[in-house]
C-alpha cells in the first residue's frame, strides 16, 4: 500500500489553513494553470509524491488541489490548476503577490520508494501527468534504483499537451522512455494519433518487476488498467489516484467516501487490488 | 486529419473483410517501414472454401476490430475535458 504522509506536519491544525502568496503564475494550458506558492510564515511544506493540498481563495471557496513540483526541491510550493468551476477559476486567476489558503498536505504517496528496484510504467491522461510530475521528479533524481522507466502519455491534441517542454527534455535524457500520444491531430502532427492505452503493447519493462502508476480521468485509468492487465502486470503493482469530492480532507467529513473507504485519507493513491472492487460497484 | 497510429505487428486496414470491401480510410507510412500485404479477394475465397480457415482468421482479427472500436469510442467520449 502506498505510504501514508511521513513528512506532514505534525503539530498543526489541519483545519486550519496557512496562509500563502502566489509568487509565480504560469499558464499552461488555454485554462490551465501552474501557480507557484510561497509560505507566508517561511515555514516549507514538505509533502510526497502524490499528495495533494486544500487551497482556499478566501471568500470564493475550498478544493483539493495536487501538488505538481518536485518534492526534493526547496523554494516554493507548485500547483498545477485547471479552470473548471467557481474556486478553480479563482484560483488559476490569482496574481502574483495575492494570498491563498493552504492545508495539507494530504494523503497517500505514489510507491516510488517501493519501486526501486522494478520497471516503472507511468500511465498519465490528460491533467492527470500533474499529480504524476512529482514522481518523475523523484525517480529521475534517483535513477540508479530503478530499471527500465517509461512514461506514456495521452492527450486531447498536441497544442494540448501539459508540460510539454518538461516531456521534450526528459526524452532527450535517452534513459527514460517517452511515449505521447494524442486523441485527435491534423495532418503536420507526425506523432502517435490514439488513446493513451495503445502505448502501453509499444512499451519495453518486464510486466513481472513493474510497478504502474496510473493518473487521469477514472475512464482512461479503467481501460489504462485493463492494458496494463493484458500485458501481465499483477493488480499489486498497479497504483492509481482517485478524485472525488473532498471537503475537509482528514476522513471525517464523508463527502469522498468510496464505499469503505475515505478518498482523502486512505488515498488519493490506491494500489489496485484494493480498489478494483470497488471499482467494479456501479454508480460508487 | 489522422485518427490512428498503427506500430510494430499491427495491421492496416480491415475493410477487405466486409463487404462492400472498400477503404474507407488511407494509411501513410512516418518512417521507413516493411510491411505484409495480402490478396483480399484471394484470401476471402480460401475462407469460403474452408471455413475453419476462415473462422481462425475471425478469431484472430475480431479481437483487434473490437479493440479498436473501444480505443475509437475513448477518442469520441473526449475524456480529458471540454475547452472553452
Amino acid at each position: 500500500m502506498a505510504l501514508v504522509a511521513e513528512k506532514s506536519a505534525t503539530n498543526r491544525d489541519p483545519m486550519v489553513p496557512r496562509v500563502a502568496r502566489v509568487r509565480q503564475r504560469q499558464r499552461n494550458l488555454s485554462d490551465t494553470w501552474t501557480l507557484v506558492l510561497e509560505m507566508e510564515d517561511g515555514e516549507p511544506l514538505d509533502f510526497l509524491p502524490g499528495q495533494f493540498n486544500m487551497l482556499t481563495v478566501f471568500g470564493v471557496g475550498e478544493v483539493p488541489i495536487s501538488i505538481s513540483g518536485d518534492p526534493d526541491k526547496r523554494g516554493g510550493l507548485v500547483h498545477t490548476i485547471r479552470d473548471v468551476g467557481p474556486v478553480s477559476g479563482a484560483l488559476a486567476r490569482l496574481t502574483p503577490g495575492e494570498a491563498v489558503g493552504v492545508r495539507g498536505p494530504f494523503g497517500t504517496a505514489w510507491p516510488v520508494k517501493e519501486a526501486r528496484g522494478s520497471d516503472v510504467v507511468i500511465l498519465a491522461g490528460g491533467l492527470g501527468l500533474a499529480p504524476l510530475r512529482p514522481a518523475i521528479y523523484s525517480i529521475l533524481a534517483n535513477r540508479r534504483h530503478y530499471g527500465k522507466v517509461a512514461l506514456l502519455y495521452g492527450a486531447r491534441s498536441p497544442a494540448e499537451m501539459l508540460f510539454r517542454s518538461e516531456l521534450e527534455q526528459w526524452r532527450r535524457l535517452l534513459d527514460i522512455e517517452i511515449q505521447v500520444t494524442v486523441d485527435t491531430a491534423s495532418s503536420d502532427w507526425f506523432g502517435s494519433v490514439g488513446v493513451v492505452t495503445t502505448l502501453v503493447p509499444r512499451a519495453t519493462f518486464d510486466p513481472e518487476h513493474t510497478v504502474a502508476i496510473v493518473c487521469g480521468p477514472e475512464i482512461m485509468m479503467r481501460f489504462g488498467v485493463a492494458a496494463l492487465r493484458a500485458r501481465g502486470i499483477g493488480d499489486q503493482s498497479i497504483y492509481l489516484s482517485m478524485e472525488r469530492n473532498m471537503k475537509c480532507a482528514v476522513g471525517l467529513c464523508g463527502h469522498c467516501q468510496l464505499g469503505s473507504v475515505f478518498v482523502c485519507r486512505d488515498g488519493p493513491v490506491f494500489r489496485l487490488d484494493k480498489l478494483a472492487p470497488l471499482m467494479a460497484v456501479k454508480e460508487l | 486529419m489522422t485518427i490512428q497510429t498503427v506500430g510494430e505487428n499491427e495491421i492496416v486496414g480491415a475493410s477487405w473483410l466486409v463487404s462492400p470491401y472498400r477503404w474507407g480510410f488511407d494509411a501513410k507510412a512516418l518512417e521507413l517501414t516493411r510491411a505484409i500485404s495480402l490478396d483480399a479477394a484471394c484470401l476471402r475465397g480460401k475462407c469460403e472454401e474452408d471455413h475453419d480457415l476462415g473462422y481462425e482468421m475471425m478469431k484472430r482479427f475480431m479481437p483487434i476490430l473490437i479493440q479498436r472500436l473501444q480505443a475509437t469510442r475513448l477518442q469520441i467520449l473526449d475524456v480529458y475535458g471540454t475547452r472553452s
